[in-house]
């Protein structure tokens, strides 16, 4: 606290007195603003529609003001963006504000399927160039190829064009979002619904083939890999060992699965009387039932149309356009003694005219093979992730800096050379061993 | 003449009993809990737990210290951390402003603004940061557009990673650090201002001579304690802000803790880490204590 001031011997303040409270005030009154702008702006921001806030549009008061951030509204972009793998191609005319081939890092991404058309079999989503990839049968890591400079050159050309997003490396997965509903994009990677509600906008689209290029004349697309419902482990102590392995080789199985997510038919004798499963109405929808014959919608009816490959359009395990018997859906009829009910799309909806398009694109051009799960002991997997932790970061920024331009795209004969001085080959062979043995 | 330690305690039991709790915690959940940090010195296996897991001596240490990328995170960790340090006159400059504030009300307003940042969650700050940063749409790079400059995009460039970190926590912590001068300068005796002001000082020349020199004890505590934490550099502030393009300057100790402990599963390595870090930081926190103990006379034990 400063001097006391009483009324009777009232001290007159210097100039310089005056001048120091004055820029004292000035100061705190600066730094109030600082401090209390940021958390106004939360509060407007959750009161906004959350595409204005992303987009920049939200300073000084809510735009479009809804309450919908404070309702919880759930949406299964997590649990499906692992499995859904695709990147559906449509060139969009190109517009000055928009980004025909979008950009983040975390979604709408065109390195996948450029990649992709170079030869390199098993790239996915938003891959940073350091993932194995199958390349004429043999594991390489494109990071690490020769024939990843014709792709680095392709990705610059399009960022400097414009084609695709500057902020390719720092946009989030919520960025992408709001630009996709503000058509400033032209390609997603994911299911339409998914990214947007407005599924309307996307029943013209069409799916493309896999591509192809001067590198790799075949088009070849990824299968998806089965459902994963879990691991297990066997150890050496357990007994009856191998009741365990029938069990197991039963959950693991399509039959089993569908058992292990929902359960019996309930007309079925595997109810044993204790709680009903599930029933199909004529509709061709699924719901579950309880003892007292509560009946309760299942998820099922919204995502078995997902479900037809396992997750993955592009590598339709299941094939729904060839063999319907062997959906997931379809498989739960027979169980319950219901019809086959032809599964049908509508193709007036934007997001199922996508899915079935996918299908009939991509099905022929599927490949199995890939080593989707590789198996080091433990003295390996020390040194492997050692060297991924060194060689993984390195990629991922030279060729952020190769795309952006930081870097000369002609300097690329050094960055293999550096790369191959990080033990690149050692990584490479460690991958190579491990499958083919 | 030495009195035993029963007539110690009795003397003064309410004292201990109320110690008590306190004294349990803290030998329950940080000095009982210590035993486990002989893993650093044995591969751990989940399957063997930590008793029979083998020994392996040094190992780990001799593995992280020839880790090709040491020098880099090391280097990345102590860069933001001495920036950190350097921040720290902040919160006194501020604390002493405030206290030369005449009017009450404002000067409580200030106080309530400025604390109301340290309880933003980092998550949350983070996206601020990144929403503010952004190239097209965001706050600041529309600013500098407004006074003709060039946006670009803060994040990427790793040259302005540690000023992101640094500055966005002085925001957060600067006003609440404040609290523990503000504190101390309260308890300065008006005496002291009256004699300064007969003697004609400035207000520069009183906060000079009278209010540093109050908070002179706490200051050097403060310093003490902030650099035990040198090496400690917290993890997910970092891993919000980490990206493909500024990952140069972002890779930092405790995301490398991360990557191995968390997502490689080794949990040996990842403790010979931070044990590494801890031996350091105590070894700094003892030698500034003695310094200052020598120059200053003031020290935290």
């Amino acid at each position: 606290m400063s001097i006391q001031k009483t009324d009777t011997h009232r001290i007159k303040k210097t100039r310089a007195d005056r001048t120091f409270d004055f820029c004292n005030v000035l100061i705190m009154l600066f730094l109030i603003i600082i401090m209390a702008y940021p958390l106004y702006f939360i509060v407007i921001a959750s009161l906004s529609d959350p595409y204005k806030v992303i987009n920049g549009k939200v300073y000084l008061w809510p735009v479009d003001f809804t309450l919908d951030s404070y309702i919880n509204v759930f949406r299964e972009n997590s649990i499906w963006k692992g499995y859904c793998n695709t990147i559906k191609y449509a060139f969009k005319e190109k517009r000055p504000d928009s980004y025909p081939l979008g950009g983040g890092a975390n979604g709408d991404d065109p390195r996948s399927y450029l990649l992709n058309a170079l030869g390199f079999l098993g790239t996915y989503t938003g891959d940073k160039g350091y993932n194995i990839a199958l390349r004429e049968g043999e594991i390489v890591i494109p990071g690490g190829d020769p024939v990843y400079k014709e792709y680095l050159t392709i990705m610059k050309q399009l960022y400097d064009d414009g084609i695709i997003n500057p902020s390719l490396f720092s946009m989030e997965k919520t960025a992408i979002d709001a630009m996709i509903a503000e058509d400033k994009t032209g390609a997603i990677p994911i299911y339409p619904y998914l990214a947007t509600p407005e599924v309307e906008k996307f029943s013209q689209w069409e799916s493309g083939n896999p591509l192809t290029s001067e590198w790799n004349s075949t088009p070849q697309w990824l299968a998806a890999s089965r459902l994963i419902v879990g691991g297990c482990v066997v150890t050496a102590d357990a007994q009856e060992v191998e009741t365990i392995m029938r069990w197991l080789d039963f959950f693991y199985s399509d039959m089993g699965g569908l058992y292990m997510r929902n359960g019996p038919a309930s007309n079925s004798e595997d109810c044993m009387g204790l709680t009903k499963g599930f029933a199909i109405r004529e509709d061709g929808s699924s719901v579950y039932l309880d003892v007292e014959d509560k009946t309760y919608e299942s998820n099922l009816v919204r995502n078995y149309q997902q479900m037809m490959g396992f997750f993955n359009v592009f590598g339709n395990r299941s094939n729904a356009v060839g063999e319907p018997e062997t959906t997931q859906l379809n498989i739960m009829q027979k169980l319950y003694g219901a019809p086959i009910a032809e599964t049908t799309y509508d193709m007036s909806n934007g997001d199922q005219n996508y899915r079935y398009s996918c299908l009939q694109h991509m099905t022929p051009y599927e490949v199995d093979k890939f080593p989707y799960i590789i198996y080091f002991d433990e003295e390996t997997n020390t040194i492997v992730s050692d060297l991924a932790s060194v060689i993984q970061p390195f990629i991922e920024t030279e060729t952020a800096k190769f795309i952006t331009g930081i870097r000369d795209i002609n300097e690329f004969d050094t960055y293999l050379s550096e790369l191959k001085a990080l033990d690149f080959e050692t990584y490479l062979n460690y991958y190579r061993n491990a499958w083919s043995a | 003449m030495r009195t035993s330690l029963a007539k110690i305690i009795r003397n003064d039991w309410q004292l201990y009993l109320l110690i008590l709790p306190a004294v349990v915690y803290v030998f329950i959940f940080h000095y009982i809990p210590m035993y486990g940090v002989q893993i650093a010195f044995k591969d751990f296996s989940t399957r063997l737990g930590i008793w029979n897991s083998p020994w392996v001596g040094f190992k780990h240490f001799i593995w992280f210290v020839t880790y090709p990328n040491f020098g880099k995170i090391i280097w990345n960790t102590l860069s933001i951390t001495l920036y950190n340090l350097m921040t720290y006159p902040i919160p006194i400059i501020l604390a002493l402003l405030i206290n030369e504030l005449n009017n009450q009300r404002f000067r409580k307003v200030v106080q309530m603004v400025s604390y109301a940042p340290h309880f933003v969650s980092t998550v949350v700050a983070c996206s601020m940061l990144i929403l503010f940063t952004d190239n097209n749409n965001g706050l600041f790079n529309h600013i500098i557009r407004a006074l003709g400059g060039t946006g670009s995009d803060w994040l990427s460039r790793p040259s302005l990673f540690p000023s992101l970190y640094v500055w966005s926590g002085v925001w957060q912590s600067a006003g609440w650090s404040t609290i523990i001068f503000l504190a101390a300068l309260a308890g300065v005796s008006p005496e002291l201002y009256e004699a300064a002001y007969m003697d004609g000082a400035s207000r520069l020349q009183i906060i000079l001579h009278v209010n540093i020199p109050a908070l002179a004890p706490t200051i050097i505590t403060m310093f003490i304690m902030r650099v035990g934490q040198i090496m400690s550099l917290g993890f997910e502030k970092i891993y919000l802000l980490q990206n493909s393009l500024n990952l140069d300057a972002s890779q930092v100790i405790s995301t490398y803790v991360y990557e191995m402990g968390v997502r490689n599963g080794q949990f040996s390595y990842a403790s010979a880490i931070d044990l590494f870090n801890t031996a350091i930081n105590i070894l700094l926190l003892f030698v500034v204590n003695k310094i200052s103990q020598r120059i200053a006379d003031v020290s935290l034990w």
